[in-house]
């Protein structure tokens, strides 16, 4: 029975057409908020491209009150902002907002005695869906997040992994374009953490849906996102991809060799390569103009009878983007105006 | 290798937003559902009211039947007499069930403000230490949804409490008497006690709520409900007495709701003489307070605070 | 080197619940982590080895002695739990400070210890507020601060790099490591395993209350001979690559990868395919850029041991 598709009514949790072939989801120009005399967000320029984006930032940096910005809780005090196709100028619009958004935030926030499908269907029908729908569809995000029989189970004897899954799918129950995510690999052991980024990745990748993974662990942005906004004392210092963020130098290498590293030095040397060693006993290569590989590398290496373990073209980690871009800012703060 | 499934598992939700929904009634739905788990509280809490409400409504039957030995000595008079017998006969007996009525939400309202304390002073609170309200405030919901959701839940368990127990108690009345004189002969005394009763129940729901909203441990607002409502009662009447001046009674919350209820009913309570524009002076300004004390607080609660 | 942690078929229960059911390790001097599933025992092992819990079956010495009960010790030993308990009303070098005094140096030496450990792990601008005013990470560094401001010999923390954002991170590490160059040594035991791996090449892996693995990364994932290792190879030209290595006897299996240029390839011997890896890709030309063996990282072996 192929079902015969009708063009979705008004009032749709997700578009018509995908977000992506349009604008991007967040578009953020010159935007300040202030608090009384707290300014925390200063300037903002942001725009956020479809798929995984990664948020980073020290703490203070104006993160919470970008998130109250994404879920229409506050106005901005000046300058452009639109979220999901809206402007949260007007309270209909903030309102609007949050059926387009989700919103998995850190803290632990259930109540506890209620049980995940309770949770679940509840806030689906604050958001509006009709009791069938929100049962049915907690039951297909608890589904997705692999939480089974637990979800007829009170709460409180759930582990920090199984909160994590249900707040997800709290999120998830609306289908929104817009998934905020905060810090969800909070205080779960490896496989938790491997599961919830599985779960990310497929979202953003898969689903198609725009992610905005707010996280201190770089390593798991670094997985799980295409591109990355560092936000700094209320400013995006840094915005772009990762790839292209952290890209190779592609003619340095580093060689990590089993033995006989100053030997492999020596015949690369001769062979009018640039070497250097590491403190590890890793031998730092820079190839000379035209070689493109290392086959010839290997070529001298098999020569000398030395063991090659690893080749690895030199880039930067995003921790390492990440600090110097941290320290830049600083620095510019502190430089006097010219 | 569970990777994988993800794709296939995950649905659209192609169904359709209700454009207004009744926020409010699904958020206090929760919360009353949520009271309901705990049995022992309940029992325990309801069990007095519950017998003062049984036994109210069998004293009033027995009111209305009781007398039936009085009208067989009516059978030997005049009818013209008997009807003005019977009458006053009638007359006082709905005058006697009326006062066991307001004995019976006298003796209520101390349970009242129990009640609605234990079910209401969490409301808020709890939201704000668990951080729920970051869960709440994503969804479509609005301040006023959210406060009018919580109103409702406490509310509900209010009434229960008081509005319940009189509305039964009115039914038993009206069906015992005869051809339902209660109901016919005095609708406008039952109209105007629900009306009280649900004053009473609105009145302490803002209030509970108002203190919930302040802190993030339930049980200091539920001790902080406590010590306003007896501080002030006690204080008032101890000040009362000290200074003697009978303004100082002003300040007890069921104090002035006495004067209502003396106005409302035609009595008068000794002690409490004064206009009745003044207890609703007080009790408006307390409302307004409480009110302006829940607006600005959830407002910190929708921003993420 | 003497042990500093020697630990003979160390049990701890609580009712029915298993902490520890028999851990036997020797732990050196340096740095150490910790690493285990979540209700592997790591959290247990710890407070037996500060001494807040006695061991319900075998032994356990720290520095030479038996924690449990043991005050001289406890002067030596500093602990930075997992657990919140920090008095919200006073501030923090207050905090510290006051534990010092309980752990019984005076007011006079607590107050400059409490503010140099302040220092130390970067709160001196908080160190004066008032705890309820904290940021989780800050909380986290003020009980970090408790254990370290009494210059102990052994520091042992549980999950110290929760919560925080990536700058106190780095912080946090830099303190460890300059703690260990100071001669204190640290157990740390984290979820997060790639720090733990940035910051020490030891690791004591413990799964369902016993010892699971112990020792370098690389020698571990050397222990497992029956997983083949997997490595990860770019080359210009991966089929090439791949049917250049295709007749090696201990290749297991060769995928293409999605990326353009990627392939993985399965093999039995390790070693062998290192030292044979040089000469076979000279010979093919396929154009290597990149050959990593994903499998020495502390997740890959993690997930062979326990998952």
């Amino acid at each position: 029975m192929t079902p015969n598709v009708p063009d979705p009514p008004p009032g749709h949790a997700s578009d018509s057409a995908p977000p992506q072939a349009q604008e991007p989801i967040v578009r953020l120009q010159g935007l300040r908020k202030s608090f009384g005399s707290v300014h925390a967000l200063r300037g903002l320029d942001m725009e956020l491209p479809p798929g995984p984006v990664g948020l980073l930032g020290p703490n203070g940096a104006g993160k919470t009150t970008l998130i109250g910005l994404l879920l229409g809780l506050v106005e901005p005090t000046e300058g452009m902002a639109m979220v999901a196709g809206l402007q949260p100028t007007n309270r209909a619009a903030r309102i609007e907002i949050r059926k387009r958004v989700g919103y998995m935030p850190e803290s632990d926030c259930l109540l506890p005695g209620m049980t995940a499908v309770e949770i679940v269907s509840a806030l689906a029908r604050l958001t509006g869906l009709n009791r069938q729908d929100a049962i049915t569809r907690a039951h297909e995000v608890l589904d997705y997040v692999e939480l089974d029989e637990a979800r007829y189970r009170a709460l409180d004897g759930y582990s920090t992994g199984m909160k994590q899954r249900l707040k997800l799918a709290q999120a998830l129950v609306h289908d929104p374009e817009f998934l905020l995510l905060d810090e969800p690999t909070n205080g779960l052991d490896p496989a938790g953490r491997r599961h919830m980024l599985s779960l990310v990745k497929d979202l953003g990748r898969n689903q198609k849906k725009n992610v905005l993974l707010c996280s201190h662990l770089l390593p798991d942005v670094e997985q799980t996102c295409d591109t990355v906004v560092v936000l700094v004392k209320g400013q995006a210092i840094l915005q772009g991809s990762i790839a292209e963020l952290t890209a190779a130098e592609s003619r340095r290498l580093r060689v990590e060799v089993e033995d006989g590293a100053s030997r492999l030095q020596t015949a690369l040397e001769a062979a009018a390569y640039t070497t250097s060693l590491t403190e590890d006993g890793a031998v730092m290569v820079t190839l000379p103009q035209g070689v493109e590989d290392a086959d010839a590398l290997c070529g001298l290496a098999a020569a000398e009878g030395v063991n090659i373990s690893s080749v690895d073209s030199v880039r930067s980690t995003l921790e390492e983007v990440f600090l110097k871009a941290v320290d830049e800012s600083e620095q510019k703060a502190e430089a006097p105006i010219a | 290798m569970k990777a994988t499934t993800h794709t296939e598992v995950y649905r659209r939700f192609d169904g359709e937003l209700r454009q207004r929904p009744l926020r409010s009634v699904t958020l206090a739905w929760s919360g009353i559902r949520i009271g309901f788990k705990k049995k022992l509280p309940m029992l325990l809490l309801f069990i007095i009211p519950g017998i003062f409400t049984i036994v109210t409504g069998f004293m009033v039957q027995l009111k209305f039947e009781a007398e039936s030995g009085a009208l067989t000595n009516m059978a030997g008079m005049e009818p013209s007499a008997q009807t003005l017998a019977m009458g006053a006969l009638l007359s006082s007996q709905l005058g006697q069930v009326e006062s066991l009525i307001f004995q019976l939400l006298t003796n209520m309202q101390f349970f009242v403000v129990l009640i609605m304390g234990w079910y209401g002073s969490g409301l808020i609170a709890e939201d704000r230490k668990l951080r729920a309200n970051l869960l709440y405030f994503a969804r479509p919901v609005s301040r006023l949804t959210y406060i009018t959701g919580k109103l409702l839940t406490v509310m509900f368990w209010g009434s229960a409490a008081v509005v319940a127990p009189v509305t039964i108690v009115c039914s038993v009345a009206s069906l015992s008497s005869p051809e339902w004189s209660f109901l016919t002969e005095r609708w406008d005394t039952i109209l105007k006690l629900e009306l009280y009763a649900l004053l009473w129940v609105l009145f302490h729901g803002v209030l509970v709520l108002a203190i919930s909203s302040l802190t993030d441990r339930r049980n200091r607002a539920l001790g902080g409900v406590f010590i306003l409502y007896f501080l002030t009662l006690a204080g008032s009447n101890a000040m009362a007495e000290l200074m003697s001046g009978q303004g100082w009674r002003l300040l007890s919350i069921p104090n002035n709701f006495q004067r209502v209820f003396d106005s409302l009913f035609g009595q008068s309570s000794p002690g409490i003489g004064w206009n009745l524009e003044a207890s609703l002076w007080v009790l408006g300004l307390l409302t307004l307070g409480s009110a302006a004390i829940l607006s600005r607080q959830t407002r910190k609660l929708e921003v993420g605070a | 080197m003497t042990s500093i942690i020697q630990a003979e078929n160390l049990g701890r229960w609580y009712g029915e619940v298993v902490g520890l059911g028999d851990l036997t390790v020797e732990i050196e001097p340096g740095i150490t982590g910790l690493v285990g599933p979540n209700g592997a025992g790591k959290s247990t092992f710890m407070k037996l080895m500060v001494g807040e819990l006695r061991p319900a079956r075998g032994q356990l010495t720290v520095l030479g002695e038996v924690p449990f009960g043991n005050r001289e010790l406890h002067r030596q030993l500093g602990f930075c739990p997992q657990q919140d308990a920090l008095y919200e009303h006073q501030t923090g070098r207050q905090f510290v400070r006051d534990l010092l005094r309980l752990g019984g140096w005076s007011r006079r030496e607590a107050d400059p210890l409490a503010v140099r450990a302040m220092e130390r792990v970067g709160l001196e601008e908080a160190m004066d507020r008032k705890v309820n005013g904290y940021s989780k990470g800050m909380r986290q560094r003020t009980r970090l601060a408790q254990a370290i401001a009494h210059g102990p010999k052994l520091v042992i923390a549980d999950e110290p790099l929760t919560g925080l954002d990536p700058i106190a991170r780095r912080q946090t590490l830099d303190l460890f490591g300059g703690l260990a160059q100071d001669g204190c040594s640290v157990i740390i035991s984290s979820h997060v395993l790639h720090e733990v791996e940035s910051l020490t090449e030891t690791m004591v892996l413990i799964h369902r209350g016993r010892l699971l693995a112990q020792g370098s990364v690389r020698e571990v994932r050397r222990l497992i001979s029956h997983h083949p290792s997997r490595v990860d190879l770019v080359a210009r030209d991966p089929r090439r690559l791949a049917s250049a290595l295709l007749p090696l006897e201990h290749v297991r299996s060769i995928k293409l990868g999605a990326d353009p240029g990627s392939l993985t390839v399965e093999t039995d011997d390790i070693a062998a395919f290192h030292s044979s890896f040089a000469g076979v890709a000279a010979a093919a030309g396929a154009g290597v850029s990149g050959l990593k063996s994903d499998d020495a990282s502390l997740e890959a072996v993690f997930d062979y041991l326990v998952g």
